[in-house]
């Protein structure tokens, strides 16, 4: 049952368009039959007929088209109406009184008709301004063409020829007047109609004039083929330069329906594009789809999403990184709702900027919630680069104390050394054992202070890389420890961190763990370096108990690294770092 | 000749080598000053500071494989803070015969220093107890080292300090066929080749084991 209403109501929707088309199609062929084969002097040569034809039914064709792929539009209906219009002049040639009359008085209706569709186009539906005008362009129409024919005979001249039905009394002089007085009105109405189109044009939303523009682009061959016109009634092209205007005119005329159709094809198929967007945005906030969600939206598979940082300073994309924008490309803003700009689409300059912003617009909401992600994380990637510039200064400023006190203390200090063994060397025996005792004090300090210093920053690091200083880690260890490095030397936060990540993890296997060997596997791989070490010990390590494993875990994160610990009970542990190498 | 940026450590450095009656032509601050005054003054041994400027890192060494490269004749003895294994091998990787490293606390010991510049005079290889019983220490797994008797292990010691067979007799009171009997056991137990049996070679096979076992 559903399926059968909804059946009747699709069938019911469609009768309409398509009987009104048929009937015009229909109306069309019969008055071309008619003209054709009529006897009456006047009656149009078969190239006008033909051109006649085209434009009736092109209208009528557009019309249908329309009516049935857009019905809550009246453009259709009024299409039809245009062709309908087109073919009443035409009736004329059916021969009878009646049918000459009501052709004759309605031969140039489908001017209003047209005038109609234009001032409707792109909604259908007119402002109250437009209503007026089209009404008062076609009561004046009527009247004057009423009245215009109660004085005109047309004295065809032929027995059977059919009559003037208006006709009051044949007053040549006076019908002239009347036609001569319309032509007057007719310009004031052409003024008026095209000083609304250009208003309307201007005052057309970025939408609208995407869909007025094909239909503006058709008036332009119309305007010259009715200057032909009329340039060929003031100094006359004679017969078949006549016949030629009329036909150019018919077919610039058949310009105008399909401006209409690419017009409104247009704006549907972008409106289709963003109802579309509108559906998918929201499953593609916050994934890397949504550029290109958008990018699909425009046609434009480079579009790039940026964001305004909180302070205005600049652009950001989605992960809050800066977003340079290369000129020559359109940038498109994305409206906030209060006045504000969320950020710019930034796309192809071919991109029509009124599809542009409806996706902007259409986006927005989502895009909004997007930006302030954008934002953290440019926050995020803020803190983490001060970081890791921190922890950066932090080893250029142990290095620094190591040098110093290198060349500073433990210099002096051996200077000193020297100056006692010199004095050892001529002093008498009780002095000599005094001295030594002293030696070995200094020496003690000595020793003390290389540890000290070695401490705050391996020398051996900063001259020789991560290999050497491991290995001299493994020499002074208590157990075995066997160190494989491989790959290119890093930054120097970046081996500070891995020489203390191991030895902290020495001294935890061999404090805690009881482990009996060690395994040091330092590899760089994809532009981070992997630190793992291994033991064989007691295992049980928790990450949450203790300072030790805390401290290397903030050591590697402040330079962005990350650490995984594996301490099964009784099955030894292995820790790896990794840390990005530069 | 003595090569070292601190004044105050250099002049209690030429004074002890001036007491054993070495004679000391020239004290240097830099690298730079001592290239141009060995060319003059063609020391028979040159002590140099492992770090000296202008990076204060291992100038010291560049200068000492630089000087040999230019006068062959002339020994070197690098004074150096570093105990680590790492420096002492390139250093004798670099330059054969009559070269040294030794720690810097040996200016506490005025013997221990003159015996090593008499020695490298004499084209002996020196290298610092100190970094042989680390290479020595480090623990290994399971290793040939573990092979060797308490003796032989001494005797290993001494030939990675430089010492020939007679100066390691000398040292560890043995006679000279006692110790060749210990070196071609442990060259053996090793698995060195037995060609290296004396002079530079020796310590730097013996060094390079150690170290890379």
């Amino acid at each position: 049952m559903g399926t059968m209403g909804c059946m009747s109501i699709r069938i019911q929707a469609r009768l309409p368009p398509i009987a009104a088309g048929v009937g015009v199609g229909i109306l069309g062929l019969a008055t071309a039959l008619a003209a054709g084969s009529s006897s009456i002097p006047g009656a149009p040569q078969p190239l006008v007929i033909g051109a006649d034809l085209a434009f009736g039914w092109a209208f009528a064709l557009v019309g249908v088209v329309l009516w049935l792929r857009y019905p809550d539009t009246r453009v259709g209906a009024l299409s039809v109406l245009v062709g309908f219009a087109s073919f009443l002049a035409d009736i004329r040639w059916f021969g009878t009184d009646v049918a000459w009359t009501v052709g004759s008085v309605l031969v140039d209706a489908h001017l209003v008709a047209l005038a109609w569709v234009l001032l409707a186009f792109p909604t259908g539906r007119l402002t109250s301004g437009e209503s007026v005008f089209v009404s008062g362009l076609a009561v004046y129409y009527v009247v004057l063409s009423v009245a215009g024919h109660l004085f005109e005979d047309p004295a065809l001249g032929c027995a059977d020829c059919p009559e003037n039905l208006l006709l009051v009394r044949a007053d040549p002089e006076l019908s002239d007047v009347i036609w001569g007085a319309g032509q007057v009105i007719n310009l004031a109405f052409v003024i008026a109609l095209v000083w609304m189109v250009v208003h309307k044009w201007r005052s057309a939303s970025a939408v609208s004039r995407r869909a007025l523009s094909p239909v503006m682009w058709s008036l332009w061959p119309i305007g010259g083929a009715i200057a032909a016109a009329f340039l060929e009634q003031l100094v006359g092209f004679g017969a078949s330069g006549a016949t030629a205007v009329l036909v150019a005119e018919r077919l610039a005329l058949v310009m105008f329906p399909i401006g209409l159709g690419v017009g409104l094809l247009r704006t549907r198929l972008d409106q289709a594009r963003i109802s579309d967007l509108a559906v998918r945005i929201e499953g593609v906030v916050g994934s890397a789809e949504l550029e290109s969600t958008i990018g699909e939206a425009l046609g434009d598979p480079t579009t790039k999403v940026g964001f305004w940082t909180s302070d205005r300073r600049g652009l950001i994309d989605r992960s809050g990184r800066p977003l340079e924008v290369d000129t020559g490309r359109q940038q498109v803003p994305i409206p906030a709702g209060d006045g504000e700009e969320i950020g710019v689409i930034v796309c192809d300059v071919g991109v029509d900027e009124a599809l542009a912003g409806a996706v902007a617009a259409t986006a927005s909401l989502a895009l909004r919630n997007e930006s302030l992600r954008a934002e953290l994380r440019r926050r995020l990637l803020e803190v983490e680069e001060s970081r890791g510039r921190i922890a950066e200064a932090a080893v250029t400023e142990r290095r620094r104390i190591e040098r110093d006190l290198h060349d500073g203390a433990q210099q002096s200090l051996l200077a000193l050394g020297a100056s006692l063994g010199s004095i050892r060397a001529r002093a008498d025996a009780r002095l000599g054992s005094m001295l030594d005792d002293a030696i070995a004090d200094l020496r003690a300090i000595v020793d003390e202070l290389r540890e000290f210093a070695r401490g705050v920053h391996p020398a051996i690091l900063s001259e020789r890389g991560l290999a050497p200083a491991l290995e001299a880690l493994a020499e002074r260890a208590s157990i075995p420890v066997a160190v494989g490095v491989t790959g290119p030397r890093c930054r120097p936060s970046t081996e500070a961190a891995a020489y203390f990540f191991v030895a902290e993890a020495i001294t935890n296997a061999t404090r805690h763990a009881g482990a009996s060997a060690v395994d040091v596997v330092v590899e760089v791989d994809d532009g981070r370096m992997h630190v793992r070490v291994s033991d064989d010990g007691s295992g049980g390590a928790d990450p949450g108990s203790g300072t030790g494993i805390v401290g290397l875990h903030d050591r590697l994160a402040a330079l962005g690294g990350t650490l995984t610990l594996q301490s099964p009970d009784g099955g030894g542990t292995v820790l790896e770092g990794v840390i990005p190498c530069e | 000749m003595v090569a070292d940026d601190s004044v105050l450590f250099r002049k209690g450095l030429v004074r002890l080598i001036q007491d054993a009656d070495i004679e000391v032509m020239a004290d240097v601050g830099d690298a730079e000053a001592l290239i141009s005054r060995v060319a003059v003054e063609q020391p028979d041994v040159v002590v140099v500071d492992i770090r000296m400027p202008p990076t204060h890192t291992t100038e010291g060494i560049e200068a000492a494989i630089d000087l040999r490269r230019r006068h062959p004749g002339i020994a070197v003895l690098v004074l150096s803070h570093y105990v680590e294994t790492e420096y002492a091998v390139e250093l004798l990787e670099d330059i054969e015969g009559s070269v040294g490293y030794l720690l810097k606390d040996r200016v506490t010991d005025p013997g221990e220093l003159v015996d090593a510049i008499r020695r490298v005079a004499a084209g002996e290889t020196v290298v610092d107890s100190e970094v042989v019983a680390r290479l020595l220490g480090r623990r290994r797994r399971s290793s040939p080292l573990d092979d060797l008797t308490d003796r032989e292990r001494d005797v290993l010691a001494a030939m990675a300090e430089g010492r020939s067979n007679q100066g390691i007799a000398d040292a560890l009171f043995m006679s000279p066929k006692t110790v060749e009997a210990h070196t071609s056991a442990i060259f053996r137990k090793l698995g060195l080749d037995p060609n290296d049996d004396g002079g530079h070679r020796r310590v730097l096979a013996v060094v390079t084991w150690l170290r890379n076992e």
